[in-house]
């Protein structure tokens, strides 16, 4: 499906000119755009506009979030990264079974309410404390299992990835690459609001436990 | 006016050197009303201010700078972040608008912040049963409709802070928030009105997907 500028415009306008208090009409329009962005969707630049008006194009998934490559025209947004908590294909040379060899749990004393390796539970601290039940070794298995499926996101820090995701006695747990010794790494639980997107389903493995 | 005001704290024990800098307590309030009013059970205790790192805050909100103040929900009924969270369909906009989306196991209330017509929505809600937190509970509930031009300033003046306390770092997350929020700063000289418009459809302005 194409939209032309006049009817993204009406679109938008539509869903920003109504009262804030009329929300059944909103909530109508704004399913309305979102199976709209259901589809694919291309988009072509105002006419009048300088330049010709924005010319990016994109592709769209069913939660309205850009899954494919746009057009990176010279009228496009300049600034590009990933998103933090999006588990992407592996793009790195080192293979993912080399890189969690040597990643590393150590922990930190934010989660901690008794005495460990990570140090002695002295901190003012509203962190989640970790489950004592849970050893370290069974901790660092889930991280390295979790590298080796690449249930990582993008963004990756002196060669280890910011965050990975892997699973514990059947729970979903977050680990958070440390600013300190490379391959270093602490870990929490985390909420199903937080679970990554996974658009390739690779976080599949664990539900299975 | 929403204020996120931290109080820096001494943060023994935390191995990642980020978040051991930026630890801090942390105390919400939108129009005068305290959002992070909490009962920490281990003391039996209310209180206004989280313990934790507000680094994990700030990285969120400038990752979701322009869904915040553009995009509108889009559910035919109101419904809690946790709630919404639970199904594929809605935790994708969750996490570009519920502080839930950014505890890395801390805790945060579920509050939420999106585009109502002319204004930014502020709204918060108590914990239920359902929380995962073992001892803190978030007590507190409101809704506030504000300027998004206050809403920008109350975040604004958040990140401002926590770049300022991590000035001197070199690792590559504290690049990575400085770089981010430069590229916000430009986007919003340069190209203001197409970031708004991408984030209004739930499209990441800077998404390289």
């Amino acid at each position: 499906m194409r939209l032309q500028w006049p009817t993204l415009s009406a679109l938008v306008f539509m869903s920003e000119s109504h009262g804030s208090s009329k929300n059944e009409i909103r909530f109508s329009l704004m399913h309305c755009l979102s199976m709209i962005l259901g589809q694919t969707v291309g988009y072509v630049g105002h006419p009048l506009a300088p330049n010709g008006g924005p010319s990016w194009q994109r592709r769209c998934s069913g939660d309205g979030q850009a899954n494919s490559q746009d057009d990176r025209g010279e009228e496009s947004v300049g600034h590009r990264r990933p998103r933090l908590r999006a588990i992407s294909r592996w793009i790195r040379l080192e293979s993912p079974e080399s890189i969690a060899g040597k990643a590393r749990y150590i922990g930190s004393a934010e989660h901690k309410s008794y005495p460990s390796l990570a140090g002695p539970p002295a901190l003012r601290s509203d962190a989640t404390p970790c489950d004592q039940g849970i050893a370290y070794d069974e901790i660092q298995i889930a991280l390295r299992e979790a590298i080796r499926r690449r249930c990582v996101g993008a963004v990756f820090e002196q060669g280890f990835p910011k965050y990975a995701w892997g699973w514990i006695e059947g729970r979903l747990y977050e680990a958070r690459h440390i600013n300190g010794p490379a391959g270093t790494y602490k870990g929490y639980l985390i909420e199903s609001a937080e679970h990554p997107r996974d658009p390739d389903g690779l976080l599949n493995w664990g539900t299975r436990r | 006016m929403i204020r996120l005001h931290p109080e820096w704290q001494d943060a023994r024990g935390v191995a990642d050197t980020l978040l051991a800098r930026t630890w801090a307590r942390l105390v919400i309030q939108v129009d005068g009303c305290c959002a992070t009013k909490l009962i920490d059970h281990r003391s039996g205790s209310l209180r206004d201010g989280i313990y934790g790192s507000a680094l994990p805050l700030c990285n969120w909100i400038v990752e979701n700078w322009w869904f915040l103040l553009n995009e509108a929900y889009r559910f035919p009924v109101v419904l809690g972040s946790r709630e919404l969270g639970h199904e594929r369909s809605g935790r994708a906009w969750v996490q570009r608008h519920s502080l839930l989306a950014a505890q890395e196991g801390g805790p945060l209330p579920d509050m939420t912040l999106h585009r109502d017509g002319s204004s930014v929505l502020v709204r918060w809600i108590p914990d239920g049963e359902g929380s995962p937190h073992p001892f803190i509970r978030f007590a507190g509930s409101g809704e506030v409709r504000m300027d998004p031009a206050k809403a920008e300033q109350g975040l604004t003046e958040f990140v401002g802070r926590v770049i300022a306390r991590i000035e001197g770092f070199d690792c590559e997350e504290a690049t990575r928030l400085r770089a981010e929020w430069s590229a916000i700063g430009e986007s919003i000289k340069n190209e203001r009105e197409l970031c708004e418009r991408s984030a209004r459809l739930g499209l990441d302005p800077y998404s390289r997907d």
